[in-house]
C-alpha cells in the first residue's frame, strides 16, 4: 500500500466549517465571541473525560478564537473568513474513508446545532447561506493539494452526493495552496431558503 | 503507523543529520517512555530537554519552539504556522524570550512536529529543561541607532556553541543569557540573565575599526520570586574570549550550583554565595584549565553571513501613497507612531507589528511570510516584549505594508505602548499558575485602549507587565505597573488577588526593580491602573518615570491612595469578586509543581538511561540486519555507561578523559564493577573496524546489555 492510500486508510483529522452570519460592529462581534466561553464551559464540564479545556483567545482578530479542545476533536469558533463554527477530528475514526467523512460531517452539524440553540448564544447568530467547508487538517499525509484532491475526491464527493443530491453540487478550494485541503461545498442551484442544518443532518 | 514510529520515512529533506538523529532518538525515547521503560522523573527531563513541557491540564503539552535571538525566515514562519494549526490550537504564542509557543499538543504528536521544525532549520532543543535556554538578544541589532555593534553573529555564536554542550547538561535549573547592543536601552534587558553581555569597543588595542570588539559581561541576574541585579564580572572581554568565558561559566555553575534545593539553585544564588570575587577567581582558574576548542572561533568566518541588510533588488510591490480617508489616515497615523522607527540607515524603517499578548493565528503567520517576502526577505524578528519585527523597510513602502498588515489584522497601534501588556500563559495552561494573567491582560489592554489612556503622551510608554504566581514570567519586576497572581480567602471563599508591584524599569538592560506595595482584588485592577495613571500625572515633574513618582511618593502614601480599591470585599457583597477574569467558573486554587526546570535528575541517571536507549537501539539495527550499525550502537551503549559512573568521581565527557583508562581502576580495579562484563567493554574499546557476521553483532548486542545492566547494579549499589 502506498504512503498516500495508507493515510487515506487511516483517515483521522477530518475538518468541518459551518459559516455563521455575526453581528457587525467590533463590540457586538466581541460580545457574541465571549457567549462562547460559557456554553462550551459548560460542555466541558458536562463530559470532562471527552474534553480538555475551553482555550480563551477572544483577544485575536483571526482564527480559532475560543476553542473547547478535546481528546479526539476540538470545535471552536473560526475568525478567518467566512467566520463560523469549526469541528477538527483528530483520532479514532473508523470505516471506509467515505464513512469517517460523513461520521465527522454529521458529529459538526450535531454540535453546531446544540451551540446555536444555547439560550445563551447570540441570536444574531445563523447558519451564514447553503454552504459547508470539509477538509483535512494533515499537510503531512496529504502534503500536496492536487494529490489531496484525487485521494479525497470520493469521499468528499460522497458526502456532497448526500447533503445535496447526486452531482446537485459545486466545490472551490482555497486559494492559498499552503492553506489546509478543503472543499468549500454548495448546492447548485442556490436554494433559496437554504436548508436549515437539521435538514442537511437528516440527510446524514 | 503511529506518528513516534515515522522517524525512518523519506520526509526528511532539509533537516540536519544532527537533527534527524536528535529526533528520532527522541522518538525511541518516546516510545519507551509510553511502554513503561522509562521512569517518569527521567523522561520529564529528557522531554523538557526537546521543549516539550506538561501543562496544568492533564494529558496535553505545551511545545516550546527556540528562536536564537528571534531571527526567522519566511518558511519558518510557515512551518510554525503549519504546525501550530495541525497539532495545537493553531494560535503560536511569542514569549518574552524570543521563543514561540504552541499549546495543547498531543505527546504523541511531538516527534512529527520536530521534524517539520527541523526541516526548517528550528529546533526545540534544550528550549526548557535544566540546560542553556534561548539565548535572546535586542530585535535591533543590527539596525540600531544608538548600538556599539551589532550583536547578531557573537550572540548567534554562543547559542550554537552552548547548545548540547557536554558541559551545560548538569545543571541544577536553567541557565539564560542575554546580548545587547547598548547600555542604555531596555531591548536586551542583560542584567537579569545569568549572563548578560553588552557590547563595548575598547580603543587603542589594535583592533582596527575604531578599535577592539568585546563585551561588558554581568553575571548572577535573573527574575523569579526575588529578583537578583546582575553583577559585574567585567568591563571588558574581547570578543574572542567570550566563548571560553562562557563555557568556564557553566562548568562552574554546573559543579558548584546547588542540586537539591531548587529554590536555590539558579546560578545567582551561586553568585551570592561565592561572593563575585570567589565566583570570578573560580571561573578564571577553569577558563585556564579548558582544552582549547577551535568551536570558541568556528563561528569568526561565519559572522559577515548574518549581517543583514534589505531585501535584494527592493520590495516586490511599489510604493504606495499614505492613506487618504479620514478613518484609515488616523489608524496609519496612530500606527505610524507606535510602530516605525527610523533604522541606522537612512531611508529605512523598522516596523513592530503589535501581537496582543504576544499571539498570532495561524493564517496570519502565514500572511506575514507573505508580508516578509514582498518588502523585507528574512528579516523578520522576535521581540522580548511578545512582538514581531520587519527590519529594513524601505521608507517609500511604509504606507503599502500598513496596508498589507492591515489585510491580516496585523496593523494594530499600541507597540511598546501602555495597552501592550506582557503576561506570561497563568492558569490558562501553566501548572503554576494561581491567577488569570492573560485573562486580566487581555480586559486591562482592552480598556487601556477604550479609556485613551494609551493615546495620552504622557502615559504612553508605562508598562504593564503581570504573572500568574510570583516566578516571574511575565516579568512583573520591571514594569513601571506590575502585578503577580496570589489568593485571598474569606471564609469558605478564595479570591483571586494579585500583587501590585510598582516603579520597576527595563530601561538600560533592566535597570530597576519594582516596590511591593501590597496584595489588590484582580476584579480591581483596572480600577488601580486607572487611579495609578491620574496619580503619576498629577505628581510627575519634567521627564520623571513612574519609578521616580514612586521612589518619591514613598508606599505608605501610595496604598493610601489607593484606599479602597486594595480591600477585599465579602463574598456576599461582592461575588464576582471571587471568580476570575475571563473565566467562566468559580475561582479555586490549583497549583502543582512546576517543570520550569525540570525535576533534577543526575547526570549518571540521565546517562544510564539514554545508555538503556542505544542498547535498544543496537538491537533494531541487529533485527533490520545493519550489523556494523549495531556492532557501534552496542559500543556506545556501554562507553555511554561507563561515563555515566564515571561522572559520580567528577569527570564530565566534555573532559575529554580516556573512558576506558578512567573507568578500569575506578570502578573494575575496585571492585565496583562486575570484571567479566567491563571486559565486554574493553575488548570491543580495543576492537577493529573489520566487518562483523551476524553471530558476532549479536553477541556485541547482548554484551552491551549486559554491560549496561551491571552500571544500574553499580550505581543502585553505590547509593545504598
Amino acid at each position: 500500500m502506498s504512503a498516500h492510500a495508507e493515510a487515506l486508510a487511516d483517515l483521522q483529522k477530518i475538518a468541518v466549517k459551518v459559516p455563521l452570519s455575526w453581528p457587525a460592529g467590533d463590540a457586538p462581534r466581541r460580545a457574541a465571541v465571549d457567549a462562547f466561553i460559557p456554553i462550551l464551559a459548560a460542555w466541558r464540564d458536562e463530559a470532562p473525560a471527552d474534553y480538555v479545556d475551553v482555550a480563551d483567545n477572544a483577544h485575536l482578530s483571526s482564527g480559532l478564537v475560543v476553542q473547547l479542545v478535546g481528546r479526539r476533536f476540538t470545535v471552536g469558533l473560526d475568525l478567518d473568513a467566512p467566520a463560523g463554527f469549526a469541528y477538527l477530528h483528530k483520532r479514532g475514526l473508523e470505516g471506509t474513508p467515505a464513512e469517517r467523512v460523513r461520521a465527522v460531517m454529521r458529529a459538526a452539524l450535531t454540535l453546531a446545532m446544540r451551540l446555536l440553540r444555547d439560550p445563551a448564544c447570540p441570536p444574531e447568530l445563523a447558519p451564514a447561506g447553503d454552504v459547508l467547508w470539509v477538509g483535512v487538517n494533515d499537510r503531512v499525509a496529504f502534503p500536496v493539494p492536487e494529490a489531496a484532491e484525487a485521494l479525497l475526491a470520493d469521499p468528499f464527493g460522497a458526502l456532497a452526493d448526500l447533503l445535496y443530491g447526486a452531482g446537485a453540487w459545486r466545490r472551490e478550494r482555497e486559494a492559498d495552496p499552503r492553506a489546509r485541503f478543503g472543499w468549500w461545498l454548495r448546492p447548485v442551484p442556490p436554494r433559496i431558503p437554504p436548508a436549515p442544518l437539521d435538514a442537511l443532518l437528516a440527510r446524514l | 503507523m503511529a506518528p513516534e514510529a515515522r522517524v525512518d520515512d523519506d520526509r526528511w529533506e532539509g533537516a540536519s543529520p544532527e537533527a534527524r538523529r536528535d529526533i528520532e532518538v527522541y522518538a525511541i525515547e518516546l516510545g519507551r517512555w509510553r511502554e513503561g521503560k522509562i521512569p517518569d522523573a527521567v523522561f520529564t527531563e529528557f522531554r523538557l530537554r526537546h521543549g516539550v513541557y506538561g501543562q496544568r491540564q492533564d494529558g496535553v503539552q505545551m511545545q516550546r519552539i527556540k528562536i536564537p535571538l528571534g531571527i526567522l525566515r519566511p518558511e519558518q514562519l510557515e512551518a510554525v504556522a503549519d504546525v501550530a494549526e495541525e497539532y495545537a490550537l493553531g494560535v503560536a504564542h511569542v514569549t518574552t524570550r524570543q521563543d514561540f509557543q504552541i499549546h495543547f499538543v498531543d505527546i504523541r504528536d511531538t516527534p512529527e512536529l520536530h521534524r517539520r521544525l527541523a526541516k526548517v532549520g528550528v529546533t526545540t532543543r534544550e528550549a526548557c529543561g535544566n540546560t542553556v535556554r534561548n539565548v535572546t538578544g535586542c530585535p535591533l541589532a543590527g539596525v540600531c541607532r544608538t548600538e556599539t555593534f551589532d550583536v547578531t553573529p557573537y550572540a548567534r555564536a554562543t547559542a550554537y556553541f552552548l547548545l548540547k554542550h557536554p558541559d551545560a547538561q548538569s545543571f541544577g535549573r536553567k541557565f539564560k543569557i542575554a546580548f545587547s547592543g547598548c547600555a542604555g536601552e531596555a531591548c536586551g534587558l542583560a542584567l537579569m540573565h545569568d549572563i548578560g553581555c553588552v557590547a563595548r569597543v575598547r580603543a587603542g588595542d589594535g583592533g582596527g575599526d575604531g578599535g577592539t570588539r568585546g563585551f561588558e559581561v554581568w553575571v548572577g541576574g535573573g527574575l523569579g520570586a526575588i529578583p537578583y541585579r546582575a553583577k559585574l564580572f567585567s568591563d571588558f572581554v574581547p570578543a574572542g574570549e567570550l566563548l571560553p568565558l562562557c563555557q568556564a561559566i557553566a562548568r562552574v555553575f554546573a559543579r558548584l550550583g546547588e542540586k537539591k534545593a531548587r529554590s536555590k539553585a539558579r546560578m545567582k544564588f551561586l553568585v551570592d554565595k561565592l561572593g563575585l570575587d570567589g565566583f570570578r577567581a573560580l571561573v578564571l582558574e577553569e577558563v585556564a584549565k579548558l582544552p582549547p576548542d577551535e568551536g570558541w572561533t568556528a563561528w569568526v568566518g561565519d559572522a559577515d553571513r548574518f549581517e543583514d541588510g534589505p531585501l535584494g533588488g527592493g520590495p516586490r510591490t511599489p510604493p504606495e501613497p499614505e492613506p487618504a480617508g479620514a478613518g484609515d489616515a488616523q489608524r496609519f497615523r496612530l500606527w505610524c507612531q507606535t510602530s516605525v522607527a527610523p533604522q541606522r540607515q537612512p531611508g529605512f524603517a523598522v516596523v513592530t507589528v503589535f501581537l496582543p499578548l504576544g499571539d498570532i493565528s495561524a493564517r496570519q503567520l502565514r500572511g506575514l511570510a507573505d508580508v516578509a517576502r514582498r518588502f523585507v526577505g528574512d528579516n523578520v524578528r522576535l521581540s522580548v516584549t511578545q512582538n514581531m519585527l520587519l527590519r529594513w523597510v524601505p521608507d517609500a513602502h511604509v504606507a503599502a505594508l500598513w496596508r498589507a498588515l492591515d489585510a491580516l489584522g496585523l496593523a494594530g497601534a499600541g507597540a511598546h505602548g501602555f495597552a501592550d501588556v506582557t503576561a506570561c500563559p497563568g492558569t490558562d495552561s501553566c501548572k503554576l499558575g494561581i491567577t488569570s494573567s492573560r485573562g486580566l491582560a487581555a480586559v486591562l489592554a482592552e480598556d487601556v485602549r477604550a479609556s485613551g489612556l494609551d493615546r495620552d503622551p504622557a502615559l504612553a510608554s508605562l508598562s504593564v507587565k503581570m504573572s500568574g504566581c510570583p516566578n516571574s514570567c511575565g516579568q512583573h519586576h520591571i514594569a513601571d505597573i506590575g502585578f503577580f497572581g496570589s489568593s485571598l480567602r474569606r471564609g469558605a471563599a478564595v479570591a483571586p488577588v494579585f500583587q501590585l508591584v510598582l516603579g520597576g524599569s527595563a530601561a538600560a538592560n533592566a535597570e530597576a526593580f519594582g516596590l511591593g506595595m501590597g496584595k489588590v482584588p484582580a476584579k480591581n485592577v483596572p480600577a488601580i491602573v486607572h487611579k495609578l495613571s491620574a496619580l503619576y500625572l498629577q505628581h510627575r515633574r519634567d521627564g520623571e518615570r513612574m519609578k521616580d513618582v514612586v521612589s518619591r511618593l514613598g508606599k505608605q502614601r501610595l496604598k493610601d491612595e489607593l484606599g479602597s480599591l486594595m480591600e477585599l470585599p465579602e463574598p456576599a457583597a461582592a461575588p464576582d469578586f471571587f471568580t476570575d477574569w475571563r473565566q467562566p467558573r468559580p475561582f479555586h486554587l490549583k497549583v502543582e509543581a512546576g517543570e520550569c526546570a525540570g525535576e533534577l535528575i543526575p547526570q549518571v541517571e540521565f546517562l544510564l538511561t539514554a545508555a538503556d536507549r542505544q542498547t535498544f537501539e543496537a538491537g533494531l539495527h541487529l533485527e533490520a540486519g545493519r550489523l556494523d550499525e549495531a556492532r557501534a550502537a552496542a559500543f556506545a551503549a556501554m562507553k555511554t555507561a561507563a561515563d555515566a559512573l564515571l561522572t559520580t568521581h567528577g569527570l564530565n565527557l566534555s573532559d575529554h578523559f580516556d573512558t576506558v583508562a578512567e573507568f578500569r581502576p575506578r570502578f573494575v580495579d575496585a571492585g565496583l564493577f562486575y570484571a567479566p562484563y567491563a571486559d565486554y567493554f574493553f575488548k570491543a574499546a580495543a576492537a577493529t573496524s573489520a566487518p562483523i557476521d551476524a553471530e558476532h553483532a549479536h553477541q556485541c548486542v547482548e554484551e552491551a546489555t549486559l554491560f549496561v545492566e551491571e552500571g544500574h547494579v553499580a550505581y543502585s549499589r553505590m547509593r545504598s
